[in-house]
């Protein structure tokens, strides 16, 4: 018998060869039972033609939040290391510590250091100020913090009613803490970080590296974060969470738990104990982008640094080099640190250095280095060859009206608080500052303009809103813009507009937004 | 040249990777691995309609869809470290479905019931009323051919000719060899063909 069942399949999909597609051609017309198969297989594939595209339909929202619970699950669990791992690492710093027992009691021996230069200590549970306006610790002494001043697990950070910080954690997040608000850090690792906001705004831009866990407390919620850009406010009788990137998990005082994705906001009332779903407002996410464009900016002028910090010449483009990552700061000691707060800096000439040596220094205070930047300079500024000796530049500057003369000049912190600045560090600042934008509106057209975001703002931030501060708010539009990240040049000519309803670029912030 | 000494059919060659969102969910493989969870859910929501169709067509319009496509990703997301990058990701991803498959189909013929009794009820066809009432009509008609087939069969069946794989890929994802991908697959057809003729004449005799 004919094997007709083997190829009319495969006849009828033209998946044959010629040959055999011929030959099954030429036998179908003298076997009337192939052709009465060949009809069946054709009206089985037509079936399943008609069938491949049925989808079912299901309660997406319902599998996502299953889906998201078991990653998160999940991933926790790999994060803890089994017991014979932690067991392990026990036992190796036991043998670490009789290692070193053995090495303090043996007879010392006069070691010439091949390596001067001192190590700095692991920072890693490290975090940092990168920037503070009245922002204190709450301690017996109540000490302010000023830029670049280092935290650990434990510390309570609180802002005055005009007051605002941005912190950058030792896992790379980036935390912006809003005026009148007291924040605790209750863990500051590398790899677990748990905060609680015990009132105020807290923004959130947590970074995708993997870790234990990232909390934030407040008001009897945990928010547990998945990723990645949130704010939470507490003002006693409400918490509100609302995310823009990514989605955090709450947990509710009442054991039960919510998701909370990009774009909603969830109300707890504290008094009914009742939870709201709410859609993002759009202050709301000019709020919240403005800890992404720090963070932003932030990692784009981070990455620049070490560019720069491997080859950087004294000829190349205005350099800003923020402070490296938490990790590689140089720790300051304890007496560093109170010496940048309370004792006066060294009296530095308030001129811009143009000329230096090769190498990047680090700043130690969370100033920017700008060099190459033509500046005008006092005749009496002595050649600097100190690191500390570089002037910061403007994108460190203007945070509570600061000025750079104020900031490099003056005797003492008390001073720097009491007492006007000099007429002349007054006019370096805003010739600075013009240069800084200057050379911010060239960079646009060459695509390099996301180094200057963060001086930009801080100009934008100006408490005396001037024809700088104005310029300063529509470069980062512009910048924005040039780099195709519209949501945030939207958001920057929006800022524009609530701030200078009657500017010199409102048309075209008008017709930006398509107003 | 007689039809009996033809071999089995040649069948087609697996369609060329797709380029740039291959590229892309294998970036996402490497930020995974590094136990990024964005990037799974990244995963997730790329995939995630792939995934309930292709396990839809292999064991039916069942009331433990959604646990199956949770364990698919759960299974996804313990395999994921292993994945070597030798085949393309949507190959792996059909193999750790048609073990999810499997083990479905098993555990439903170990009970000895039907899940899919019912008519596929919440079931998408489409957007043209016409067009949704056939597919409708042979959506059923398929689901029901296709319990008459054995799981390996169906697995086969279902990645060849309602998800579009080719042999060799087929033979990937199932961890068997190429002939014996042609093998099942002939066989299926065979078995398909007959069931769904029969559903036919007793749909028409009723």
């Amino acid at each position: 018998m004919i094997r007709h069942d083997t190829q009319l399949w495969a006849y009828a999909a033209k998946e044959l060869e010629l040959g055999d597609h011929r030959y099954v051609e030429a036998h179908l017309e003298d076997c009337p039972e192939c052709v009465e198969q060949l009809a069946s297989v054709q009206v089985a594939k037509e079936a399943l033609e008609l069938a491949r595209d049925a989808r079912p339909r299901l309660a997406w929202a319902h599998v996502d939040e299953r889906i998201g619970a078991m990653v998160e699950k999940r991933l926790h669990a790999q994060a803890r290391r089994p017991l014979y791992f932690r067991m392990g690492v026990v036992g190796l710093g036991l043998a670490a510590a009789a290692a070193a027992l053995f090495v303090v009691a043996s007879p010392k021996q006069e070691l010439i250091p091949l390596n001067a230069i001192e190590q700095p200590a692991p920072t890693s549970s490290w975090a940092r100020v990168d920037r503070a306006q009245g922002l204190t610790r709450v301690d017996a002494a109540s000490s302010e913090i000023v830029d670049g001043m280092e935290l650990t697990g434990g510390d309570v950070l609180r802002t005055s009613p005009s007051g605002r910080a941005i912190v950058h954690l030792p896992d790379g997040s980036h935390l912006r803490v809003g005026a009148a608000s007291q924040l605790a850090l209750t863990r500051s690792e590398a790899d677990d970080v748990a905060l609680t906001l015990e009132r105020g705004s807290l923004a959130v831009r947590a970074s995708h590296q993997s870790r234990k866990g990232f909390v934030v407390h407040s008001g009897g919620l945990s928010v547990n974060v998945i990723g990645t850009v949130f704010g939470v406010t507490n003002d006693a009788e409400q918490v509100e969470v609302s995310v823009t990137e990514g989605k955090v998990r709450v947990e509710l005082p009442t054991g039960e738990s919510v998701f909370v994705a990009s774009g909603q906001r969830l109300r707890f009332d504290s008094k009914t104990q009742r939870a709201k779903r709410l859609k993002l407002t759009a202050a709301n996410e000019r709020e919240l982008s403005e800890i992404t464009a720090v963070a932003d900016a932030t990692t784009s002028v981070e990455k620049r640094s070490v560019v720069a910090a491997v080859g950087g010449s004294p000829s190349s483009p205005p350099m800003i080099t923020a402070q490296g990552t938490p990790r590689a700061l140089p720790r300051l000691t304890p007496e560093e640190a109170r010496s940048r707060q309370v004792e006066a800096p060294v009296p530095v000439k308030p001129a811009l250095i143009v000329e230096g040596p090769a190498e990047v220094w680090p700043t130690l205070g969370g100033g920017e280095i700008v060099r190459g930047v033509p500046a005008p300079r006092e005749p009496e500024a002595a050649p600097i060859s100190q690191p500390d000796e570089w002037a910061a530049a403007p994108v460190s500057l203007p945070l509570a009206g600061e000025r750079v003369g104020e900031r490099v000049s003056t005797a003492s912190a008390a001073r720097l608080a009491d007492e006007p600045a000099p007429a002349s560090a007054k006019v370096v600042a805003k010739d600075l500052e013009m240069i800084f934008m200057q050379r911010a509106e060239d960079s646009i057209e060459k695509g390099t303009c996301d180094r200057f975001l963060l001086g930009l703002e801080d100009i934008a931030q100006d408490s005396e809103r001037n024809a700088r501060s104005e310029q300063a708010r529509v470069l980062r539009a512009r910048c924005f813009d040039s780099q195709l990240r519209p949501r945030q040049a939207l958001n920057e000519y929006r800022k524009y507009l609530d701030e200078y309803a009657r500017g010199r670029f409102v048309d075209e912030a008008h017709k930006a937004l398509g107003e | 040249m007689s039809a009996d000494a033809l071999p089995l059919p040649r069948l087609v060659p697996t369609p060329p990777p797709t380029g740039q969102a291959e590229a892309r969910l294998l970036r996402l493989v490497d930020r995974i691995k590094k136990d990024d969870v964005l990037a799974f859910e990244e995963l997730y929501r790329l995939t995630r309609d792939d995934v309930a169709r292709t396990l839809f067509h292999l064991v039916g319009a069942r009331p433990d869809l959604e646990d199956m496509i949770q364990d698919t990703y759960l299974r996804l997301l313990k395999a994921v470290p292993t994945f070597r990058g030798e085949s393309q990701f949507r190959t792996f991803l059909y193999r750790v479905c048609a073990n999810v498959a499997l083990m479905n189909l098993r555990w439903w013929r170990r009970r000895r019931e039907d899940p899919t009794a019912e008519l596929p009820e919440g079931i998408d066809f489409g957007q043209d009323p016409e067009r949704a009432a056939q597919a409708a009509q042979a959506s059923r008609l398929v689901h029901l051919a296709l319990q008459k087939l054995t799981a390996k069969k169906r697995i086969v069946f279902v990645y060849h000719e309602l998800c579009g794989m080719g042999p060799e890929e087929i033979a990937q994802a199932v961890g068997v060899s190429y002939n014996t991908v042609r093998s099942r697959l002939h066989h299926a057809r065979l078995e398909f063909t007959e069931a769904l003729r029969e559903l036919t004449r007793g749909e028409v005799a009723s």
